[in-house]
């Protein structure tokens, strides 16, 4: 659905994105990850037909964003991070410009507005002044502008920069439910806990260049060499538990407590079932066992200093 | 090319330009300018009479003429500054406000975006001129330069 090739930019002699080849299936949401001058931004105003790239192709649903601009963007929706609205303008007559904007067919635009403000929750705000509103409601109504011509792909850029918690929360159940409609979204950001449990694959951006990227679960085991587990066990095991971990090759970095400890372990998940049927052979009453998973910001810590690659 | 009256961006400019009080207001404001400045003209012409510098004869014709001849300037250049610098404010003031990027990203050709930034940026001053058309046609035909036939008709008497 979203498939950039070669892609490079260059600024004057600023290299800001570099050999950059990427594809994203359909009903994926790929989370960009990268301080800031990374190449994200110019990535996505490549991939929206904003930027022309020096080199390289950026598709979108097949079609050359460079080639046929305007074929290509009737399959996007594009968010940026800022609150770039039309203050004179009432909420739905916002709507019905970008509606018509689209060339979307005219007697389908009422019933099209009126659906993605309820989608964005802004009914009670249908005939105000977009200059009145909050920017929790900014940012839902620029989504709302984004979705109006049912785009394939979503091209989201620091959508939640600036926005309060609350707004944040709205947001991120805003795009579930998009997600869930079956939409493509690229999605950037530095607020790494924003991506937390959303994104189906990451990409990791530093310096123009993509450093891993893939499902979260792929990338995950890439920049996990050793995986932690944490177990806990009832009465006064620890002893026993400390000698049938320290037996085996695979664990290191054995640190037990009262009760609970951690440990890592080299071997893959399907290896760690017969280090927990040890200690229940060993008589351990093990209360649970399992592995510690990484957050993205901790992937990404880990991986923006190389430690991977 | 869309229609300009159907052009989204034309159609923008006239929601929110155009807003019923700002209308109302506008219209209002260039009555009471076309009042003001007929009497000006008046006082011009009752002043030369005055002062003997003209004659009696065709004074209301030569008011309605100096009357029309500056709606027509006035208007003219109206159109003309008012007109040209709003059109170039319009990008620049869209970049401004960051909403150029979400114009470029929906689908509507440079031609469209052109029209309807040239219709649709300055019509308050389309607007004000449309006001002042009638009050201008009024003096111009009382002033005998606008219609022939009236004009015609006139001297035929």
């Amino acid at each position: 659905m979203i498939e950039f090739v070669h892609l490079r930019k260059e600024f004057d002699n600023v290299l800001a994105v570099e050999d950059l080849s990427l594809a994203i299936p359909p009903g994926e949401i790929f989370g960009l990850i990268g301080p800031n001058g990374a190449g994200k931004t110019t990535t996505i105003r490549m991939a929206c037909g904003l930027l022309a790239p020096t080199l390289g192709r950026a598709l979108i649903a097949g079609v050359d964003v460079a080639e046929e601009p305007e074929r290509a963007q009737q399959n996007i929706g594009y968010l940026s991070d800022f609150f770039a609205v039309y203050e004179d303008l009432k909420v739905w007559e916002y709507l019905d410009f970008f509606a018509h904007a689209y060339k979307m067919p005219g007697a389908e635009i009422p019933a099209r507005i009126t659906e993605v403000i309820a989608q964005v929750n802004l009914e009670v705000k249908r005939d105000a002044m977009i200059g009145g509103l909050s920017r929790g409601m900014k940012q839902r109504l620029g989504i709302a502008r984004a979705i109006i011509h049912r785009p394939k792909v979503m091209l989201l850029d620091e959508p939640a920069s600036g926005l309060d918690p609350k707004a944040r929360l709205e947001l991120r159940n805003l795009l579930r439910g998009l997600r869930d409609q079956g939409a493509t979204i690229l999605i950037s950001s530095h607020i790494l806990t924003e991506l937390e449990g959303f994104c189906t694959s990451i990409g990791i951006m530093e310096k123009g260049r993509m450093v891993r990227s893939g499902s979260i679960e792929e990338v995950t085991a890439a920049a996990a060499s050793q995986r932690r587990v944490r177990l806990s066990w009832a009465g006064n095991s620890q002893a026993v538990v400390e000698e049938k971990l320290q037996r085996d090759p695979r664990v290191s970095e054995v640190s037990l407590a009262a009760g609970a400890g951690t440990f890592r372990f080299s071997g893959s998940e399907e290896d760690l079932a017969p280090v927990l049927a040890g200690l229940v052979a060993a008589n351990v009453p093990v209360t649970s066992f399992g592995e510690v998973k990484q957050t993205v910001e901790q992937l990404y810590m880990k991986l923006s200093t190389h430690e991977v690659m | 090319m869309l229609r300009f009256w159907n052009n989204p961006e034309f159609v923008r400019h006239r929601r929110a330009e155009l807003r019923p009080a700002r209308a109302i207001t506008v219209a209002a404001v260039v009555v009471l300018m076309c009042v003001l400045l007929g009497i000006a003209c008046w006082s011009f012409e009752q002043a030369q009479l005055d002062r003997g510098q003209r004659a009696e004869q065709g004074f209301a014709r030569d008011t309605w003429l100096l009357l029309y001849y500056w709606l027509m300037g006035l208007q003219g250049v109206a159109l003309t500054f008012w007109t040209l610098s709003s059109c170039a404010q319009s990008v620049s003031g869209e970049r401004d406000r960051k909403t150029w990027e979400f114009q470029r990203t929906t689908g509507l050709t440079a031609a469209e975006l052109l029209v309807g930034k040239l219709m649709g940026e300055p019509i308050l001053v389309y607007f004000a001129v449309a006001c002042a058309a009638p009050i201008t046609l009024i003096a111009g035909r009382a002033g005998f330069r606008w219609a022939p036939w009236f004009q015609f008709s006139c001297s035929s008497r």
